[in-house]
């Protein structure tokens, strides 16, 4: 196990509720507060059966969501179901969304779950399965016109950040997937997974320390207890 | 600021501007004195970056087009509303066409004879004319049409109220008890929701304690080492709700 939690760290269950915002923060909070009126529009006319206000939706958040299943997955195809089955999710309950916390936030979280479950799911079945019959499948190139070198290069930085990424606990690694994502600010990160800010940057920093050991291999492997806290 | 577990994830902090001022300033200040602090902030940017690399497949426009299409099936049909001046007036040409045609039928002189269009009492078919009950004159049916006779409409009556004291009475009783009863659930609520702090410092040391976080149970998830130094034995003891400077906040049990 590896600490990942900032120990005695002043955090409050309203995330921000106690930190003094700086400037960039006060910016960010501004346009956020037109992003989420925007989204209370959209969604009000939503719930009233508004088709083209389910479509705004889609189209607005279909790209994160992909990069956020995406980066769990690792797949293309794994990525695009989950979208799907995340939208279908979120349409089906939209008449039940309160707004208490943002559209944004709320339907992040249904992607981040439903990309876990997948990703579990398919851990489960590769544990279970006897005869190692699971063909490796490789990413889609369809989309590809770079050179065979540039992809070859492509694919290997990414087999050897998702292997890193497999050796860093799971919370700590959502928390630093979630971040990569465009546009997901901490205090986004601390509503969707329901924990605090200083939390947040906790998992987040582990995470990368973590990632950088592996990739510089100065880890030697998953068992390894790399930060400073644990070493003392 | 000292050099510290309460400093460090601060750099990841610094390194994405999600810093307040006065934390920015303190780790500006400190990272300026300390090496140590220097590298792992030179660490978490070279991490940052290259995750940054990582590819993600494209996603066409006909893919979301696929998508959109098997998401728009689900969607409930809108709920569809009829004009009822559009429709009134289209069936009143109607009944014009059909007069002209000959076998008139023999429509009143006075305006309030005419069949009326009784809002949302259409006739259930196309060639139906609805008629209401006060029309005096009768409507001979033709060949096109065929006259339907609504049932004579009751009269209003006044709403009469009966006296209430009983059933107000009765009211008052269910809210009080209602009122009671949400009174017992908040002080319930309040109850269950008082959480023990820990302090860190409660938990030996000393590779005594290890803390780990498993999400897929929710939260965080603190075991304690029982059999000393080699790790022997692990059992979950708490939940960690959340952290502060008095220590974790947590939940006893397992989740």
């Amino acid at each position: 196990m590896e600490p990942s939690d900032v120990p005695n760290r002043e955090v409050s269950a309203e995330p921000g509720a106690t930190r003094e915002p700086s400037d960039a923060m006060r910016r960010v909070a501004s346009q956020v507060g037109e992003v989420a009126s925007e989204d209370a529009r959209l969604v009000g006319a939503a719930q009233e059966g508004n088709r083209e206000a389910f479509g705004r939706l889609f189209e607005k958040y279909r790209g994160t969501a992909y990069g956020i299943a995406y980066r769990f997955l690792g797949r293309r195809e794994d990525a695009l179901d989950t979208v799907q089955e995340a939208f279908s999710k979120a349409f089906a309950a939209i008449g039940t969304f309160r707004g208490g916390a943002s559209f944004k936030t709320w339907f992040f979280r249904i992607v981040t779950n439903a990309s876990l479950d997948l990703r579990r799911s398919r851990a489960v079945r590769k544990a279970g399965s006897l005869d190692g019959d699971e063909a490796y499948e490789p990413p889609s190139r369809r989309s590809e016109a770079a050179s065979p070198l540039v992809v070859a290069e492509r694919h290997e930085l990414k087999d050897e950040i998702e292997a890193a990424l497999e050796a860093i606990p799971e919370t700590n690694r959502t928390a630093f997937v979630l971040y990569a994502i465009e546009g997901v600010s901490y205090r986004e990160i601390a509503e969707i997974l329901n924990i605090s800010i200083g939390t947040v940057m906790s998992r987040i920093f582990y995470a990368r320390q973590k990632l950088q050991n592996i990739l510089t291999g100065k880890d030697l492997g998953p068992d390894e207890n790399l930060t400073d806290a644990e070493s003392q | 600021m000292e050099c510290s577990d309460e400093l460090k994830p601060l750099l990841a902090g610094f390194v994405d501007g999600e810093l307040t001022t006065v934390e920015r300033q303190a780790v500006e200040e400190h990272v300026a004195q300390c090496a140590d602090c220097r590298e792992l902030l030179d660490e978490q940017r070279a991490a940052a970056e290259a995750y940054d690399q990582y590819p993600i497949e494209d996603v066409g426009d006909d893919d979301w087009d696929v998508m959109w299409a098997s998401l728009d099936a689900e969607l409930p049909e809108p709920t569809k509303r009829v004009d009822l001046e559009t429709l009134a007036s289209a069936t009143t040409e109607e009944e014009t066409e059909s007069t002209e045609e000959g076998d008139a039928p023999a429509e009143a002189a006075d305006e309030g004879d005419v069949p009326q269009i009784v809002p949302g009492e259409q006739g259930d078919a196309a060639d139906e004319v609805v008629v209401s009950p006060e029309a005096q004159e009768p409507v001979a049916e033709t060949e096109e049409k065929r006259v339907v006779r609504l049932p004579k409409r009751r009269p209003e009556r006044p709403r009469v109220f009966k006296p209430l004291r009983f059933r107000r009475m009765r009211h008052t009783l269910w809210a009080h008890a209602a009122g009671i009863a949400a009174c017992l659930l908040v002080a319930a609520m309040v109850y269950l929701s008082a959480r023990p702090v820990i302090r860190v410092d409660d938990f030996a040391r000393d590779g005594e304690v290890v803390v780990g976080l498993d999400f897929s149970e929710s939260q965080g998830v603190a075991y304690q080492v029982f059999g000393g130094a080699d790790g022997e034995g692990e059992i979950p003891l708490v939940w960690i709700v959340d952290v502060t400077d008095d220590g974790m906040i947590i939940e006893k049990g397992i989740q």
